[in-house]
């Protein structure tokens, strides 16, 4: 250890502000830059989850609108959400 | 039909790849990194003239060198990816444009930081100062140049074409402390002969440029992964990968 | 030419001309910088047969000569001699040294030519060089002494033996 004890290791012989300025604002930068890099792997996920989960609802709605006839109303669009729903649960199990 | 399949498969076996290599990358960069600091920070011996000052030359010089590096790798890409139509090379590009932003930007900081207790100035309009900020004007123009585009195939090629016109400031950057009379000094371990410094201050610089390379790579694979997931959201195994993360 | 191709080329341009123009200020501030650059030799004989002209602005480069350095006490006023190869230029200085600032050191300094050997600087700066060694080792290859910046006594004979 160069140091004799911990408060001439923080002083830096008098440039402690400029030398800790300079490994913190690196630290503080890397730690950033990784931040954005994980946590924007993470909200990828959660957006394919939610484009898949309109997917499925868009493909409901036109299945019943099929049965149904031309006209959708909105009581059909509530019953597309709930068979968007369970389709999302079959999806869970099946992984 | 094979045709048609294969570049889809190469993009979910780089993935895989990525994902394979990210923990090395993390946790080896992650202990050299510190390793090397706390031991320039704590046990290096001081310098003859600028005592302990001279101890940002452990985050200043791993973040300068990485911003070069980072800037080769990122044209390279761009020039394989304008030349073979790559993909996935345009995608290399873009997730490395952000990582050599960062490490040129750290780089300046801590310059200035350095600069203003021992020349007595935090900037000054100097050869290699300029041209280190113009490598990270380089790095912007990049990715606001390829976020400019809708279409990634189109933007990929034209953040392709503006990295490899700014090469050119590479060898600015490198020679200028030679070819102007630059406050700046002239460079320690970047040259062919014997570097200037002693045993136990070359050994923590080097083993922390080693530790800024793995730390940025582990970053890269990251973003490398988030490209190809954006690029790749409908695909089947995107979605099945994001269900099972989900689980998790 | 459809609206979305157009608003695509309006941000391209936008962006190739803000960093072209960021550059292009940048080489410029360089080239102001670059060419006013002396060292004392150059400043009594002439850089490429051309002396500085009296009065003229100017950065100077060269080695504090060592025993020069006088120091007013009250005021903050320092002047020194700057040498390279050839004859020696004065510089007087008001203001904070920067903390390499030594006898024998590496000084860049921008002022005012006010006579042919003598420079009223309102800038000093450090220069160092690119070796790095421990105290130790550096008196035993160099005979330097390590001395910290508030103790070194500037005007005395004998910081560096």
């Amino acid at each position: 250890m160069h140091f004799e004890d911990f408060s001439s290791f923080l002083d830096m012989a008098g440039y402690g502000v400029y030398v800790w300025l300079s490994f913190g604002c690196a630290a503080l930068s890397l730690m950033i830059l990784w931040c954005d890099s994980f946590f924007s792997k993470r909200r990828l996920f959660t957006q394919v989850l939610k484009e898949q989960a309109r997917q499925a609802r868009i493909k409901a709605a036109a299945t019943q609108s099929t049965t149904a006839g031309q006209s959708a109303t909105a009581g059909q669009s509530t019953a597309a959400e709930q068979s968007a729903t369970a389709q999302k649960r079959t999806n869970g199990e099946q992984v | 039909m094979w045709k048609w399949l294969h570049p889809y498969a190469k993009t979910e076996r780089t993935y895989h790849l990525c994902q394979r290599l990210l923990p090395w990358f993390s946790l080896l960069g992650l202990v050299v990194i510190l390793v090397a600091t706390a031991w320039g920070l704590a046990f290096a011996p001081m310098d003859y003239q600028q005592s302990e000052a001279y101890r940002i030359i452990y985050v200043h010089v791993p973040s300068a060198v990485l911003s070069k590096s980072l800037y080769s790798a990122m044209a390279i890409a761009g020039f394989i990816g304008l030349v073979w139509q790559v993909k996935t090379s345009f995608m290399a590009m873009i997730a490395l444009a952000p990582i050599g932003a960062t490490v040129t930007f750290v780089s300046l900081i801590t310059g200035a930081a350095w600069g203003k207790p021992m020349w007595g100035t935090w900037w000054e309009w100097d050869a290699r100062l300029t041209s280190q900020l113009i490598l990270l004007f380089l790095f912007f123009g990049v990715i606001s140049l390829y976020k400019a585009f809708e279409d990634k195939q189109q933007a990929g090629k034209a953040a392709g074409v503006m990295a490899i016109v700014g090469v050119i400031n590479l060898p600015i950057i490198h020679y200028s402390v030679e070819w102007w009379n630059t406050l700046h000094q002239g460079a320690t371990i970047m040259k062919f002969d014997k570097p200037s410094m002693p045993a136990e201050m070359l050994w923590p610089l080097l083993l922390s440029i080693l530790g800024w390379a793995l730390v940025s790579g582990a970053i890269f694979l990251l973003r490398m992964q988030n490209e190809i997931l954006q690029r790749e959201h409908r695909r089947p195994w995107v979605v099945a990968l994001a269900n099972k993360s989900e689980k998790q | 030419m459809n609206p979305r191709r157009q608003k695509r080329l309006i941000t391209v341009s936008v962006i190739l001309l803000v960093v072209g123009g960021a550059i292009g200020l940048m080489l410029y501030a360089l080239s102001q910088n670059i060419d006013l650059f002396y060292t004392p030799s150059e400043i009594i004989q002439g850089k490429e047969g051309q002396i500085p002209a009296i009065g003229q602005r100017l950065r100077i480069g060269g080695m504090v000569v060592p025993g020069t350095v006088k120091r007013d006490q009250e005021t903050l006023s320092v002047s020194f001699d700057l040498v390279d190869t050839g004859p020696a230029v004065t510089v007087s200085y008001q203001g904070i040294l920067p903390d390499l600032f030594r006898e024998g050191q590496g000084i860049v300094a921008t002022g005012v030519l006010t006579q042919n050997n003598y420079i009223e600087a309102h800038e000093v700066l450090a220069k160092h060089d690119e070796e790095y060694m421990p105290p130790e080792l550096a008196e035993k290859m160099k005979g330097i002494k390590h001395v910290k910046p508030e103790q070194a006594s500037y005007g005395k004979a004998g910081e560096s033996e």
